[in-house]
């Protein structure tokens, strides 16, 4: 089971090279509508693909809908999000328990949270599970995301790099997550949104500035990696029309068209890669949000640092003689990695592993290896379904380690 | 005191024989360059079942690399040990059991199928088909491998100003394969189910960092 911050991918072996996926989202609906007293057997909770028949236009979404994991996290008191957390994992274990051949003494169930999860929530998960049993789970696990990438990718020593919508981890793998290496940042694809809604404003398009569904796509179309930030802008403004970003939605006649300004458009990549560059306090100064460090739990989340930053302070927390073996092999994973390079545009913009090895080699990492994992959507699910097959059953639960099975079944 | 090994009473030389007190035990041995026969690998097994009527205990000893392709539950089924060796230990993976010996059955002229002996006959069947495409599989590996040790670049001098990394000789290839088998395509030549496998054991490495 991965419990990513939007989908909630799940099957067993038997579903080959792609999970079952629903939203990783609940509804709780309003008690006292008509649609939950005619139907006596709604439940508290509603998730899956019954959550649409639930919505009602008129209503206020805000409070009913919930993401558990938005975040990568959920917090200790929030019980609705933890509601929905078991009614996922039930709505998970109910799809295949039809599925079961003679014999069948329950699934070993390995789940998958952020790296950035604390130790209440692999408890509470495992209290789940418990609670769900049902005759179906004999023993379950729970692994890290980033453990997971690197198992789903066949990488035993590597640096795995997730980058979500709100938060980046670099997490440093030799057969066993690197626990205290872990670097996190509090950065992520929301940020990304962020300085793409000041630039539209700066563009004349406020109104359009102040939806989010809009300005993540225009992001996704206009946004570039540069290279090097002082030559791309240099080039974009020698050559406005050579790098125009224009984005139209489909099937509408709305469209935003940066025409002299279409340099900007580096900036949006680059502030996700390094917001270091003097260019962005302009935007700071202006009310855009900086982002800093916090601290939530035993985390600190890194506002400010860049991604070769975090790479080398990670990696420089791991034994001398693994060093070199963990710059060998750099995964990165998660939406916020995928950038598009125009084939006009190749030599100025680049993608995410070109960004990361240019960020390394002005730290002086040379020759490094950076990848995208081979299927960023389903890496964490096929890692999870290895751990599950491979591991001993014999192999106890550990909450030291916080690894190994916890047994339920008989 | 252990076993002894009563060489002088078996004079077949494909199994090794001890004696534990009162009882025999028979060991077939599968040697290194004949796990990437399936036929030889069938042979063996089916050499050991064979031995049945003459030892208390019967076990096939097998390079680890076999492992990941047997599949241990019908060797539990069928009261036969396991032992997996490599360069460095030798284990029992598998306990063998005292099985009852088989009478001979009456010649019955009906010619009832045993159900029983069809049962077993299907399962090994379905074994040596996932075998036989695992043993490919490794045969194919090899090659990778054999074939990436000829082809490494020589490393680069590190240059006192920057740390410049070395090369790294072909591991594990990372680029899927098409799915063969029963098993999904993520699973080909990944080298976590031996890291996996090996989870818990006292020889493994310490984690890092807890």
């Amino acid at each position: 089971m991965d419990f990513g911050t939007s989908d909630f991918k799940y099957g067993p072996i038997t579903c080959g090279e792609d999970p079952l996926i629903v939203n990783n989202r609940g509804y709780f609906p309003d008690r006292k509508s008509v649609m939950y007293k005619a139907f006596e057997s709604t439940p508290d909770v509603v998730v899956g693909d019954q959550v649409p028949l639930y919505l009602q236009s008129t209503e206020d979404l805000s409070s009913r809908l919930v993401y558990p994991m938005r975040n990568g996290m959920i917090e200790k008191a929030d019980d609705n999000a933890w509601q929905v957390v078991s009614a996922l994992c039930q709505y998970g274990l109910n799809t295949f328990s039809s599925q079961q051949n003679n014999g069948f003494k329950g699934y070993y169930i390995v789940a998958s949270l952020s790296a950035i999860s604390p130790r209440y929530m692999y408890e509470r998960l495992m209290d789940i599970f418990k609670e769900n049993n049902n005759g179906l789970i004999r023993a379950a696990t729970v692994i890290p995301q980033p453990f997971a990438v690197a198992i789903g990718h066949g990488v035993t020593t590597c640096v795995v790099i997730e980058s979500g919508h709100g938060n980046s981890q670099v997490c440093p793998i030799s057969k066993y997550p690197i626990r205290n290496a872990q670097v996190t940042l509090n950065r992520g694809g929301g940020d990304a949104n962020a300085i793409t809604s000041e630039i539209l404003k700066d563009a004349g398009y406020g109104d359009l500035a102040s939806e989010e569904s809009f300005v993540r796509k225009a992001k996704e179309n206009i946004g570039l990696v540069p290279a090097e930030l002082d030559v791309a802008i240099a080039e974009a403004r020698k050559n406005p029309r050579k790098f125009r970003a224009k984005y139209k939605v489909p099937g509408t006649r709305v469209e935003v068209d940066l025409e002299k300004d279409s340099w900007t458009r580096f900036l949006i990549g680059e502030y996700v890669f390094n917001p270091n560059h003097e260019i962005f306090e302009s935007y700071f100064s202006r009310g855009m949000p900086r982002p800093r460090d916090v601290k939530m739990g035993d985390t600190t989340f890194r506002g400010m640092l860049d991604f070769g930053d975090a790479i080398v302070t990670s990696v420089e927390k791991c034994p001398v003689e693994l060093q070199s073996h963990l710059y060998r092999e750099i995964l990165l994973s998660g939406g916020n990695f995928s950038w598009n390079v125009p084939a006009n545009l190749e030599n100025v913009a680049v993608d995410a592993p070109a960004k990361i090895k240019s960020l390394l080699r002005q730290k002086g990492i040379k020759n490094v290896s950076v990848k995208m994992t081979a299927s960023p959507q389903f890496s964490v699910w096929h890692g999870c379904i290895i751990y599950g097959f491979a591991v001993p059953e014999n192999y106890e639960w550990d909450w030291q380690l916080l690894e190994g099975w916890m047994k339920f079944g008989s | 005191m252990g076993a002894q090994q009563c060489s002088a009473e078996n004079p077949d030389p494909r199994s090794l024989s001890f004696k534990l007190g009162n009882e025999t035990i028979r060991v077939v041995t599968l040697h290194k360059e004949e796990i990437l026969e399936s036929s030889k690998v069938l042979d063996a097994i089916l050499y050991v079942t064979s031995m049945r009527q003459s030892a208390d205990l019967l076990y096939l000893a097998a390079p680890r690399l076999l492992a990941t392709t047997l599949d241990n539950q019908i060797f539990k089924t069928h009261g036969l040990g396991l032992i997996l060796f490599d360069d460095r230990k030798i284990e029992e993976t598998i306990e063998g059991r005292i099985t009852p010996a088989l009478e001979p059955k009456p010649i019955n002229t009906a010619a009832v199928p045993d159900q029983n002996l069809l049962s077993e006959f299907t399962i090994l069947k379905s074994m040596y088909a996932q075998m036989e495409k695992t043993i490919e599989d490794m045969r194919e590996e090899m090659k990778a491998m054999n074939h990436s040790a000829r082809t490494t670049e020589p490393q680069p001098p590190i240059r006192p100003e920057s740390i410049e990394l070395p090369r790294p000789p072909t591991a594990y290839t990372i680029a899927p394969h098409p799915a063969q088998g029963p098993l999904p395509s993520f699973f080909n030549n990944n080298p976590w189910l031996d890291v996996l496998s090996r989870r818990g054991r006292a020889e493994e490495v310490t984690p890092l960092a807890g």
